[in-house]
């Protein structure tokens, strides 16, 4: 019964002086919102990219840097890749090393969302972080030409449902804004760099992966080169066209990919194929292990990441700071409330208790505060951001390191307010019940 | 002579470090119902015997029997818990929490204490309606009850200070100059006000005071030159 009174006491007591207490909260809340913020995006990245490449060994391109390569491939980042013939892709497939192959093609785009072309195999082979396939939210793998699958945030985003007409432009989605002045520019009905003439349909939609692939719209090598059919270097070839149901009439084999994702039969005998696909006579190739460039990436970054961390830690240990001198700030007026309430029999301990308790629940109240703003903003916000940096962050949740920095702001913000503790226990004791 | 509620024998007190005693007390015995006047200019250790009486010093040598029972060598936890029970105390000044209202400062001790919240229930009253009661009896108007305690007058926060005092009847009341800071005829009529309610629940009442004046009234006067040892500096 005492101690539940003395709580409530405590709660009267803050809400009286809820101003100042409610400042340093405040101050507390951005700590924590840096805090959480930092954490997010490091581990929105690091997971979206580390789920994305999970499933694959190698990814092969034409000769040329591999960041560049396992950026496009995976995450469909970056600029377009130089080609890799079709027969060198064809090569790697029949490699001895290798089990499965899966051929991607990139460069056009369907309103920001990127077009991946690729083979029946991607859906058979790709593989997340827990080892499944890709799942369905509805509809089927595309097996003939102007036949699409969504992701699961294109049909989100644009409100697309089975059997949606889709008409895809030319040009990746990184370059979206110089693309649009390019429009402007060959004004008229019906942008030229638009293959409005080849509309697809929407025969799949993916289940959300937590990956770039949530973004993508994934269709056949076949039809990514029957859209092309009458184009050349990136333009429609004045004078001819070819009309959709023409397209048959062609052979849709194409002259090159942008990249082959591998699937070795043995994990362990990775560097020996890099080695091998790297010296592949004929023409020159580039083989990179996504999870090893990653893992470069994310050394180059992790500077600036812990110099962000650390600075997000500083100013949470600021705002502790701040709530120590608030505390102290208040307790000479809280003196003579400190006596009333021994002399009505409240034991020194738990004037400890209740100092203590106060500065621990601000700690963790703006602890819990920050990280539920920054989860009510990713919910909001997430697409948008993504679209911004490709990072999945609306799908990421407060994890196991989420739970070690709120402990630590509980106990430092306990630790914090121990100081004004001490003093009111300090006084209880000199004072007896004269306050001075 | 009912029986005796206090008893100190060969009481003595100094602070840590201090040279000599502070306080030096052969013999007192106060019994209940008795109002006991304690004479003592400031600095003369008028606080540190209250806060022996009150259970918060515990006295250097010597004994203290409070209630029939060895109070200075309970744990002091246990005399935390005799304090909240049977012990009712007032300042000289502000001795409410400023976020409670009046009736809520007074009703306090019957939330912290079981055993003065089931004197008051052996009453059939609530400890609502026994504040209520109280204030009015102590002349707190009633539209000042559910104010917060810092929107009142001195005065009045005194009256309401004497009401938590002894709300569910304690057997003791210690005051420390509870009327120093009113004016002259507001004091004995305080005084007088705190002194019938004892009365009434049969309080042992400790007044201490720098004002001779005010001794009228009380059954024993005594006066805290006399525990100052010879030795003190």
């Amino acid at each position: 019964m005492n101690t539940a009174v003395i709580l409530q006491l405590a709660l009267r007591s803050a809400w009286s002086r809820r101003l100042s207490l409610g400042l340093t909260l405040s101050a507390v809340v951005l700590a924590a919102i840096l805090l959480a913020g930092v954490e997010r995006v490091r581990s929105g990245a690091r997971t979206g990219f580390e789920t994305a490449v999970a499933g694959t060994d190698l990814v092969v391109g034409a000769r040329g840097a591999q960041l560049p390569l396992v950026l496009q491939s995976f995450l469909h980042l970056g600029g377009p890749l130089p080609a890799l013939s079709w027969p060198a892709a064809e090569s790697l497939a029949r490699h001895p090393a290798v089990a499965w192959s899966v051929p991607l093609s990139f460069g056009d785009q369907h309103r920001g969302f990127p077009v991946v072309a690729t083979s029946q195999a991607f859906f058979q082979h790709i593989r997340l972080a827990d080892g499944k396939p890709l799942a369905w939210r509805g509809g089927r793998r595309f097996d003939s030409v102007f036949e699409a699958v969504i992701g699961a945030d294109v049909a989100r985003r644009l409100g697309y449902a089975l059997g949606q007409t889709l008409v895809l432009s030319h040009g990746s989605h990184v370059d979206h804004d110089e693309h649009d002045d390019h429009d402007h520019a060959e004004a008229g009905p019906g942008p030229a760099a638009e293959h409005a003439d080849k509309p697809f349909q929407v025969v799949g939609i993916l289940a959300p992966t937590g990956t770039p692939l949530d973004r993508g719209v994934l269709i056949s090598l076949e039809s990514m080169e029957a859209i092309h059919l009458d184009w050349q270097g990136g333009m429609p070839v004045p004078g001819v066209h070819i009309a959709a149901d023409q397209v048959q009439k062609f052979p849709l084999v194409p002259d090159g990919v942008s990249a082959v994702l591998v699937g070795l039969k043995q994990r362990n005998t990775v560097l020996a194929a890099q080695r091998a696909f790297n010296e592949m006579p004929g023409e020159p190739l580039t083989a990179a292990i996504p999870a090893v460039v990653l893992d470069e990436l994310w050394q180059a970054l992790s500077l600036g990441e812990r110099a962000l961390q650390a600075l997000a830690a500083l100013v949470a240990l600021v705002s502790m700071a701040g709530l120590a001198a608030v505390i102290l700030a208040g307790m000479a007026e809280r003196r003579r409330e400190l006596a009333i309430l021994r002399s009505l029999g409240v034991r020194p301990s738990q004037l400890v208790c209740l100092l203590a308790l106060e500065g621990g629940l601000i700690g963790l109240l703006g602890g819990l505060i920050g990280l539920a703003a920054v989860q009510i903003v990713l919910a909001l916000a997430g697409g948008w951001l993504q679209s911004l940096t490709g990072l999945d962050l609306a799908s990421t949740l407060p994890g196991k390191r989420d739970a070690v920095w709120l402990l630590a702001m509980l106990l430092t913000s306990t630790l914090a307010s121990l100081l004004p503790a001490w003093q009111a226990y300090r006084w209880s004791l000199a004072d007896g019940l004269s306050p001075r | 002579m009912a029986l005796a509620r206090i008893e100190l024998r060969a009481l003595g007190f100094r602070w840590p470090g201090a040279g000599g005693d502070l306080l030096h007390i052969p013999q007192l015995t106060l019994a209940a119902g008795e109002r006991c006047f304690v004479h003592g200019e400031s600095g003369c250790g008028k606080s540190t015997l209250l806060g022996l009486l009150a259970g918060v010093l515990r006295p250097t040598c010597g004994e203290h029997h409070f209630l029939g029972q060895r109070f200075d060598s309970l744990a002091e936890s246990q005399r935390d818990a005799a304090r909240a029970d049977h012990i009712g105390y007032l300042f000289q000044q502000f001795n409410l929490l400023p976020y409670l209202s009046a009736v809520d400062n007074v009703m306090l001790p019957c939330r912290l204490s079981t055993v003065r919240r089931n004197r008051v229930l052996a009453k059939d009253r609530t400890p609502r309606a026994e504040a209520e009661r109280m204030l009015a009896a102590l002349g707190v108007p009633a539209a000042r009850w559910p104010q917060r305690s810092a929107q009142l007058s001195v005065g009045e926060q005194q009256r309401v200070a004497a009401a938590r005092a002894l709300i569910g009847s304690p057997e003791l009341v210690l005051a420390d100059e509870p009327t120093s800071a009113l004016d002259a005829t507001r004091q004995q009529e305080f005084l007088a006000l705190l002194a019938d309610e004892a009365a009434q629940s049969g309080a042992t009442l400790v007044f201490v005071s720098h004002d001779m004046r005010l001794a009228a009234g009380f059954d024993t006067v005594l006066s805290l030159q006399d525990f100052a040892p010879e030795v003190r500096a």
